[in-house]
């Protein structure tokens, strides 16, 4: 049979090789041709194993035949940003640096996780210099070949939407999970600053990097989720909490805090994300305008934290060999180098009164969660230095894909990015919903609600 | 460019161990410039300065919130 892997769900692969619909090895089969046939575009990917995941493949089928498997994702392709260990492949970074740099002996944390659940973990997916920026060039978008992917998961989430495997690991400092799923029609988690191990993934910046999912949908991300959580046991409950038909949201509160989450952004995106407040009001959600008055300065501490700390971590690189790092990798570092330590504590300490700020609005308003767009734009075609507004204004492309997300990293708030439309030039656009601390289920919750009644996840990318 | 910005610049390289010529030097005082007015924004913000940011979430969180 031919399986559709550009659509085809985390939750209904394992419900089709548990039925019998089709074996590992068909579906490892259509993901493998479907990588073939989109990566002269896509290009999605550093290095894969095609060979021994297709063996893998055979062994879950097998162990399938003879037994009712305990793993709960047997057998489902997986990619893995490349600044993340898998045992026995190179994690370059895409650093010139580390083109020759000797194989991962062990497998990170979240990796190890996956592997133990039954994933097949394909290979390892395209980011930025040291994850470092929002354009994962060459990975291109797959509803777009000329636009990007966005940053740094760009790899992941091109190969989640171009249905070269079921879903990717990501990793996430300023945005970086969340910026790629929101321009490729993707789902991506990045979970509570913390709670996720992070061994054995290249830091970017310690303070701020999280590890999260990039998938089609709530439930598949939070299923992913619950696996790096080493929750597994909880998977098989996700079907009743998530039914296909949805749910209400009735009761809860929904903040917006539209002063600086509606400031400079594109018309489509504006009107996808009033929308979007539509279709949860009529689920029953209560939405409430706040204003959140810290948001610049979370947009400030994420972003000078990260510079810092980043550079703290390729200080010997810049000072021995400057000449293998690209231009804004190393002008990032240099800066950071000749910042003083009173800068960055103050930038540690105010980050702490601006987690307090956010505390006290989600107390002070009762909220469960608060919405924004992802992004203030859709994705720009690769090479473009700016994001241009309806106004003719423009803002640089990382400034711009960084500015909505950035303040979540700050604060450390669980956020899952899910799809809420397209603009005029059928680009994806994404809505993010941001929860409290270490809650990533209940705002998967809301987040299925809304996907389930908007019906946005249906559309796929039209790749061959 | 201000020549006792750059000199201050050249020396903060030199003590971070990076040995910059003079056009990198010109490019990073720009950097430096340019981050220095991001941070304005958080002159407003007080902290309490014997905090030295162990963060923590805020049990503010919890308390309160809809279910």
């Amino acid at each position: 049979m031919t399986l559709d892997v550009t659509a085809l769900t985390l939750d209904h692969a394992l419900k089709g090789l548990a039925n019998g619909d089709f074996s590992t090895v068909e579906l490892m089969r259509e993901s493998l041709l479907m990588l073939d046939a989109t990566d002269a575009k896509i290009q999605a990917w550093v290095e894969i194993q095609p060979r021994q995941a297709m063996e893998l493949a055979a062994a879950a089928d097998r162990r399938r035949t003879f037994s009712t498997p305990t793993t709960p994702l047997l057998g489902i392709p997986i990619g893995v940003k490349d600044i993340i260990d898998l045992a026995g492949m190179r994690t370059r970074c895409n650093m010139e640096s580390r083109v020759n740099v000797d194989p991962a002996i062990n497998d990170a944390d979240a990796v190890a996780s996956l592997r133990r659940d039954g994933a097949i973990l394909l290979g390892k997916t395209v980011t930025q210099e040291a994850a470092a920026g929002v354009i994962s060039d060459p990975a291109r978008n797959p509803w777009d070949p000329e636009r990007i992917p966005g940053g740094s998961s760009g790899g992941s989430a091109a190969a989640v939407a171009a249905g070269n495997c079921i879903a990717a690991l990501g990793t996430d400092t300023g945005g970086s999970i969340r910026i790629p799923a929101s321009v490729t029609g993707t789902v991506g988690l990045k979970p509570t600053w913390g709670q996720l191990s992070v061994r054995g993934i290249f830091p970017l910046s310690p303070s701020l990097d999280t590890v999260g999912p990039i998938a089609k949908t709530v439930h598949d991300a939070a299923i992913l989720y619950l696996s790096l959580a080493r929750r597994q046991k909880e998977i098989a409950g996700l079907a009743n909490r998530f039914p296909e038909s949805g749910g209400t949201l009735t009761g809860k509160r929904i903040g917006v805090s539209r002063s600086f989450f509606l400031d400079r952004v594109q018309a489509d995106v504006t009107t996808a994300f009033e929308d979007a407040i539509a279709v949860l009001g009529s689920l029953g959600a209560e939405i409430v305008d706040v204003d959140w008055e810290e948001a610049t300065a979370a947009r400030v501490v994420a972003s000078a934290i990260s510079r810092v700390e980043s550079s703290a971590i390729h200080r010997q690189q810049v000072r021995e060999a400057p000449e293998l790092m690209g231009e804004a990798l190393r002008s990032r570092v240099e800066l950071g180098a000749i910042l003083p330590a009173d800068t960055y504590i103050r930038l540690r300490q105010v980050r702490q009164v601006v987690r307090e700020s956010i505390a006290n609005l989600y107390r002070e308003h009762r909220l469960e969660a608060m919405i924004a767009p992802t992004l203030p734009a859709t994705a720009p075609r690769s090479g473009e230095a700016d994001i241009v507004f309806d106004d003719g204004s423009t803002e640089p492309v990382g400034t711009c894909l960084t500015r909505f997300t950035g303040p979540w990293n700050t604060t450390g708030q669980p956020v899952i990015s899910i799809p809420c439309g397209f603009d005029r030039l059928r680009l994806p656009i994404g809505l993010s919903f941001i929860g409290k601390p270490n809650q990533e289920l209940e705002l998967s919750d809301l987040a299925h609600a809304y996907e389930r009644a908007a019906g946005w996840f249906r559309h796929s990318p039209n790749l061959v | 460019m201000d020549l006792d910005r750059l000199t201050e610049v050249r020396l903060r390289a030199r003590s971070a161990g990076l040995d910059l010529d003079d056009e990198r030097l010109e490019l990073l005082a720009e950097s430096l410039q340019e981050f220095n007015d991001m941070l304005r924004v958080l002159d407003r913000i007080e902290v309490n300065p014997t905090d030295l940011a162990l963060e923590t979430y805020d049990p503010a969180w919890t308390e309160g919130a809809s279910q």
